[in-house]
């Protein structure tokens, strides 16, 4: 009973997923995106109008949510930290090795495996990016854990990316919503402009 | 230990282990800190209202940061339950999950790393599964059952405070928390100026 549970937990698609911050947090603000609106959707409690209004209310706040955080965090966070360590560590510590960001994840997530996958993976051929160099290739052969061996350039992205999620979630997404919401709703006649308000408790 | 070191410390611990639980109270609890201070800021709304809704905004994110990191808790617990082996003592599991050096002489170096690796997988998936599910469900039910009426209850305080000149109850100020839109449509907005998102999770 429990071991199926085990097996699926332990996919590697989805500890790959768990283990990178931005897209996670990607997955997660897409899910609220269609999840929050859709649980307004089906509220018994509150009237049609006021359903569509919210609903569509929180799906542009969470779609604005993704579009500054899919904005901000892969191409200024993720690549421009591994940049920056690349030079702050004299490409030393193993930054050497990789070019850029996506570079090394694609050799994380083959490398950190089970030997026996690694070497699986070495013989049919997914290595063969890294196969001229001498480091890397005794490295994935070797029986070192590779997540400790490649923690400080995984951490770096990692990091970043924590810190991308905190800029663009609790600082540039709210103010950009608070700019373009009511225009947009104003533009799908779900608001009226200021001036045609009438105050109801005039 | 100089700021190069500690950073690097701090890099290769997120390395090992980006926790989705521990980073998501991360997140929620930088929210906590900037969000209310931004709405403290805007100086075009009327301080009333701006108090209001920074204490709601505030309340809200420490309210998440609070479910983030009991999930990240209870996945542990869970994922220890399911990792452990049967026939295992629980001290030598804990010992093993810990790194610790001290294991039985009949175990394996390379089999307490399988079993290490197995519970730090099964540990991280169920982290992400409570974070998403705290953010889907579970975040704003409890605000829909505990930041409304705690709100309402602070607003009439608010009313029954009594002027230190005149001893009368304070005049209200003219702002009040608006449940309506321009459409007249109900919405549980309390900063009318500034977006609201309809769950009250996320939106200023």
């Amino acid at each position: 009973m429990i071991q199926p549970i085990v097996n699926l937990l332990t996919k590697p698609g989805l500890v790959n997923l768990s283990q990178n911050t931005a897209a996670r947090v990607t997955v997660e603000t897409g899910m609220k995106a269609i999840g929050r609106p859709g649980f307004i959707l089906l509220d018994n409690d509150i009237d049609d109008n006021t359903k569509k209004y919210s609903a569509t209310k929180e799906f542009l706040y969470q779609a604005i949510c993704l579009g500054v955080y899919l904005a901000v965090i892969p191409p200024v966070f993720k690549n421009g930290a591994f940049k920056l360590a690349k030079k702050a560590y004299k490409n030393t510590k193993g930054f050497e090795h990789f070019k850029n960001a996506k570079e090394f994840l694609d050799f994380h997530k083959l490398a950190t495996v089970d030997k026996t996958e690694r070497l699986k993976s070495l013989a049919d051929g997914k290595f063969d990016k890294f196969k001229d160099n001498k480091i890397l290739m005794d490295l994935i052969q070797s029986d070192k854990n590779m997540k400790d061996e490649l923690a400080l350039q995984k951490g770096v992205i990692e990091t970043s990316s924590f810190l991308g999620s905190i800029l663009g979630l609790a600082i540039l997404a709210p103010e950009i919503s608070h700019e373009t919401i009511h225009p947009i709703m104003r533009a799908l006649g779900m608001e009226k402009k200021p001036e045609d308000h009438v105050d109801i408790q005039a | 230990m100089s700021i190069a070191n500690g950073l690097e410390k701090l890099f290769i611990y997120f390395g090992k282990d980006a926790n989705p639980a521990l980073i998501a109270t991360g997140i929620a609890g930088a929210k906590a800190i900037f969000r209310p201070t931004f709405t403290m800021m805007d100086k075009d709304q009327d301080p009333k209202a701006k108090r209001y809704a920074a204490f709601r905004e505030g309340l809200t994110e420490v309210l998440a940061m609070g479910i983030y990191y009991a999930s990240g808790k209870l996945t542990t617990v869970a994922a220890k339950a399911l990792t452990k082996p049967k026939e295992m003592a629980k001290e030598t599991f804990k010992t093993i999950i810990e790194g610790g050096k001290n294991l039985p002489k009949n175990l394996t170096e390379e089999a307490a790393r399988g079993i290490k690796n197995n519970f730090f997988k099964v540990n991280s998936t169920l982290s992400m599964l409570g974070v998403f599910a705290s953010a889907l469900v579970i975040i704003p039910e409890a605000c829909s059952l505990v930041i409304r009426p705690l709100m309402k209850e602070l607003d009439k305080r608010d009313q029954k405070k009594l002027d230190i000149n005149t001893a009368l109850p304070i005049k209200p100020s003219t702002w009040q928390p608006s449940f309506q839109d321009n459409n007249n449509n109900k919405i549980f907005n309390t900063f009318p100026d500034r977006f609201s998102s309809g769950m009250r999770v996320g939106g200023v």
